[in-house]
């Protein structure tokens, strides 16, 4: 039997525009963002979706509402969907954490998988989210699930699937806000495949060079 | 940076029939060339610099409508460093017919899906090849936007390559279907590839309902 995961990143927010690290602090998704929401429902109605699972930020939750309120369902909210704690580099823009964080800033030039701000490194961020992929995929079988969640997290369970070595996870480009990304799990060899990845919402294709929103977002959330 | 769109060819009657061609010369049905015209749709807006396709007549001819469709001012170059993985004496067959005319061959791919089939190539020797091939188009095209028309095979290990995916991972690429787009980019100095979105359905429907074969 077949399960089908779509993870779907949240539409554009304030601080996503505004160049600020999200991690697990919020903003609200701007107008774009909540038109980007309701193209994702409307592409989601065409599959059958059983439940719909979010992670529990209010970006993510105001995508998942949007969704739920177009199919008719109720959200999970799981909070191993969240993004990527940067600790106290949340809130801040480039600029900022240069003058407040220099030091760290220059490391993770070098280092992309090391926690920042005090937070979470990305393999802590693709343990929970695997575990909560892997309860969702065997709760579900021979069904289609949503899952909303966040850049850095999505990445992180991507590259699991692919069992793609860490060093290698830039080589992913970022999702786009509320870009889909298909996953299939057979529930006899416990097997995940990577069926899309990075599926504008809109169904419509975008020129090559604004296809995927602004890459420099995809780590903050 | 370059930016590569890998479209795999429309539906030929092999592919109905779920029959590997490998480098057999199978021509596109009447599907295929449709879905061909409908991938020219989605790439309208883009400011491509080059249509590159595989010499095998699937591509060939989905790469011609493409840029019929897209006005003809771009003429399709042929690379036959492109052309699908050799599957040798299995080409021809469903995966049934393969598993009964080659049974040890056969189990033996299944628990390693690198070794070569019938004498063909393994997924090493064709990601290789159309390394070699996707880097001289990138260097052809610094900066630019060109599509390559190809086939499944292809696009899986130019996918897995652009990740500097592990090759024994290949497997975890579901199969691209026909028609679709898939987006490499390809830097050449310092060498640097990213995948950028994968197995993308020409007209934006759902992917689920698509039936998978190779070739």
């Amino acid at each position: 039997m077949l399960t089908t995961l779509i993870l779907v990143r949240h539409g554009e927010t304030e601080w996503n525009k505004a160049r600020r690290f999200q991690g697990h602090l919020d903003s609200p998704l701007t107008r774009l963002g909540l038109a980007q929401a309701a193209q994702a429902a409307e592409r989601l109605l065409t599959e059958q979706v059983s439940a719909v699972y979010s992670s529990d930020s209010g970006r993510a939750m105001q995508t998942a509402g949007a969704i739920t309120k177009k199919l008719g369902l109720e959200i999970t909210a799981d909070l191993r969907l969240r993004e990527m704690d940067v600790g106290s580099w949340s809130g801040l823009n480039d600029q900022e954490i240069k003058a407040t964080h220099l030091a760290e800033w220059e490391a993770w030039q070098h280092d992309h998988a090391m926690a920042r701000g005090g937070g979470e490194n990305q393999l802590q961020v693709q343990e929970r989210g695997v575990a909560a992929l892997q309860t969702i995929a065997t709760a579900h079988p021979g069904e289609v699930v949503v899952l909303v969640s966040h850049g850095g997290t999505i990445k992180s369970i991507v590259a699991w699937v692919m069992g793609l070595p860490l060093d290698c996870w830039p080589n992913f480009r970022g999702p786009g806000n509320c870009n889909l990304s298909y996953l299939d799990y057979i529930q006899a060899t416990h097997r995940f495949r990577l069926l899309n990845y990075n599926v504008p919402a809109t169904g419509v294709m975008p020129l090559a060079d604004d296809l995927f929103n602004e890459e420099s977002q995809e780590t903050k959330g | 940076m370059t930016t590569i769109i890998l479209v795999r060819h429309g539906t030929t009657a092999w592919n109905h029939e779920r029959r590997y061609q490998g480098q057999l010369d199978i021509p596109l049905d009447q599907t295929g060339e449709q879905e061909a015209i409908v991938v020219a749709q989605r790439l309208k807006n883009e400011k491509l610099d080059a249509i590159y396709s595989s010499q095998l007549s699937r591509a060939a001819r989905t790469a011609e409508i493409i840029a019929d469709e897209l006005g003809g001012k771009l003429t399709v170059k042929t690379i036959v460093g492109l052309q699908e993985i050799d599957t040798g004496t299995w080409s021809g067959f469903t995966p049934p017919e393969a598993q009964k005319k080659f049974p040890e061959q056969f189990v033996a791919f299944e628990k390693d899906k690198n070794l070569p089939r019938g004498g063909g190539e393994s997924r090493d020797q064709l990601q290789t090849r159309t390394v070699a091939a996707v880097s001289q188009i990138a260097r052809e095209h610094p900066g630019g936007t060109v599509v390559a028309v190809t086939h499944g095979a292809v696009i899986k290990v130019l996918a897995g390559w652009a990740l500097q995916l592990p090759i024994q991972f290949q497997p975890n690429f579901h199969g691209v279907v026909n028609g679709s787009l898939t987006y490499i980019e390809v830097e050449l100095e310092p060498p640097r590839t990213r995948l950028a979105a994968y197995n993308l359905t020409s007209d934006g429907g759902s992917p689920l309902s698509v039936e998978m074969s190779e070739g």
